[in-house]
């Protein structure tokens, strides 16, 4: 189990000789066993911020600590981190089942190995298509293969970049509220990124606001799971988010 | 449906030269009559003449091939991952690409007799370049996304190397031994006219000083039908192989 200590973090890109700030000085801290969105508009960081926890990307300044709860995680770096990223990313030549199983060949018993994918395959829905090539399913099941592959993969820490975005409302709701018991049981840490305000709000215990590569409000959510996107807290909460991001824009435009 | 309307064209050109030499329209030696044709294949075989040909041909092709693929594959492979080498590559195999193999004929002799070698040698720098640039081509175009896929679940170099690269590569792999076979064969006559004593090629030239036409067609005949043989035999390899489809991954180089 691990949480992150993120501090002045720093990212840049050049891109046809000019200096892009994907990332001005952020710095968060995501408890170990915490759910944390961030949401933000396009281009705000937020892929960003993900690539750079999972090692994609080197910071050009900053450090990201991976703090433990026990003593025996000294050797947290990769094998502790898994992402799932904004497009499915299947390996085309192999099938539903095979791709969910991708992160587990090295694992010793091929028999424990399936029944953890039987397990995912079950909870995403996919039961029927496993033996699918992911260029036979539709978009929506691939995101949900994908789902279920870092899943299989069994890390401390879960990132993931806007993974319901492709989904239709009622496969969202069931996976959001699968996400939600997935963390209650397994009490992993998440970071799930979004641009769906009222996501974020209905899966984060906080909700980090992020603007032009910074963030800009850390917003504690004081519901208790499952939560009912009805009632007034909720949509209190989700006001105020909104006007944060909509506010700066007026900000800006001004 | 299909199938058959690939029939048409030899069909009707069966129909002219059977009707046309039966007329006596043409010099029955520039044009053999289909029945002379028929009656010199079934000495052929009957003498075992042909088959002796075609295994010497058959063997000649299947050498030459697999040594330009143990050169070819491998250096497709290290090329594709290490890309700085390509410049140190680049123009040696760009000249060598331009020199028809027949071209370096006299200096195979001398370098390697008449024996075997030289003619292996000619099919091999034909069966090169196809294997070689698709292999190549294939390794760069492996989608960096799916590469980042196994970084995060913790793959090692050569993790990567055989659960994405390699599978990603093997149809443009397939391409380029299906085209690199095909080349094999049209050099076989090149590479039979360097002093030999046998195999289809021989075969058509000793015909040729005889001025029997009739036996010329029939090695025509049996270079033709033995490579579209194989080259479907491939087909159906790959077909088997690879069951998966995305987007037009089977275009290839030569
Ligand atoms: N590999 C890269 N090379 C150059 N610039 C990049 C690269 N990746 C991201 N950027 C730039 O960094 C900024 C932030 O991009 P990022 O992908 O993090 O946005 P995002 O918040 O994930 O947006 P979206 O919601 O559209 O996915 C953008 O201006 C983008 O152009
Ligand atoms: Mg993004």
């Amino acid at each position: 189990m691990a949480g992150v200590k993120i501090s002045n973090l720093k990212k840049q890109y050049i891109v046809d000789k000019q200096r892009i700030h994907a990332l001005k000085n952020v710095n968060l801290t995501i408890p170990d066993g915490s759910f944390t969105t961030i949401v933000g508009k396009s281009g705000c960081g937020k892929t960003t911020l993900l690539r750079l926890l999972c090692g994609l990307e080197e910071p050009t300044e900053g450090v990201i600590e991976f703090t433990c709860r026990e003593e025996s995680c000294k050797e947290i770096s990769g094998k502790s981190v898994g992402i799932v990223f904004q497009e499915s990313r299947l390996m085309p030549w192999l099938t539903v089942k095979e791709n969910m199983a991708f992160p587990l060949f090295k694992t010793k018993s091929k028999k424990q190995a399936d029944k953890i994918v039987e397990e995912y395959l079950h909870i995403m829905g996919l039961g029927k298509f496993k033996n699918a090539y992911p260029s036979q399913i539709s978009g929506g099941m691939a995101q949900r293969a994908a789902v279920g592959r870092t899943l299989c993969y069994n890390p401390d820490i879960i990132l993931m970049d806007e993974p319901f975005a492709a989904l239709d409302y009622f496969t969202r709701n069931n996976l959001q509220e699968e996400i939600v018991k997935l963390f209650l049981s397994q009490g992993k840490t998440i970071v799930f990124i979004t641009h769906n305000v009222e996501e974020a709000v209905y899966l984060g215990e906080k909700i980090v606001v992020l603007n032009e590569g910074q963030v800009i409000m850390e917003h504690k959510v004081p519901l208790s799971y499952p939560r009912q996107s009805n009632t007034l807290d909720f949509i209190n909460i989700k006001e105020e988010i909104l006007n944060t991001i909509i506010g700066n824009r007026e900000k800006l435009n001004a | 449906m299909k199938k058959i309307i690939g029939w048409v064209i030899p069909i009707i050109i069966m129909l002219i030269w059977t009707i046309g030499s039966a007329l006596d329209l043409w010099n029955a030696y520039i044009i053999p009559s289909p029945i002379r044709v028929a009656q010199a294949t079934l000495r052929l075989i009957e003498s075992g003449m042909l088959f002796r040909h075609i295994v010497v041909s058959l063997n000649r092709v299947f050498t030459g091939f697999a040594v330009a693929f143990c050169l070819a594959f491998p250096l497709g492979i290290i090329l594709g991952m290490k890309t700085k080498l390509i410049q140190f590559f680049n123009p040696m195999l760009e000249f060598i690409r331009h020199v028809p193999p027949l071209a370096t004929v006299p200096m195979l002799i001398l370098w390697f007799g008449i024996g075997e070698t030289p003619k292996i040698v000619i099919i091999v720098l034909a069966s090169f370049f196809p294997v070689f640039l698709n292999t190549l081509n294939g390794v760069l175009c492996c989608d960096k996304k799916l590469l980042e896929v196994g970084e995060s679940f913790g793959f090692t170099s050569g993790e990567k190397f055989y659960k994405i690269i390699l599978p990603a590569t093997l149809p443009y792999i397939f391409v380029g031994m299906r085209l690199g076979l095909g080349y094999s064969w049209r050099a076989l006559i090149g590479a039979e006219l360097v002093a030999a004593s046998s195999g289809i090629g021989y075969m058509i030239l000793d015909a040729q000083q005889l001025s029997r036409t009739d036996v010329v067609i029939v090695g025509i005949l049996a270079i033709g039908i033995l490579g579209s043989v194989i080259d479907f035999l491939l087909l159906k390899l790959t077909e088997h192989l690879i069951t998966w489809k995305e987007g037009d991954k089977q275009r290839g180089w030569s």
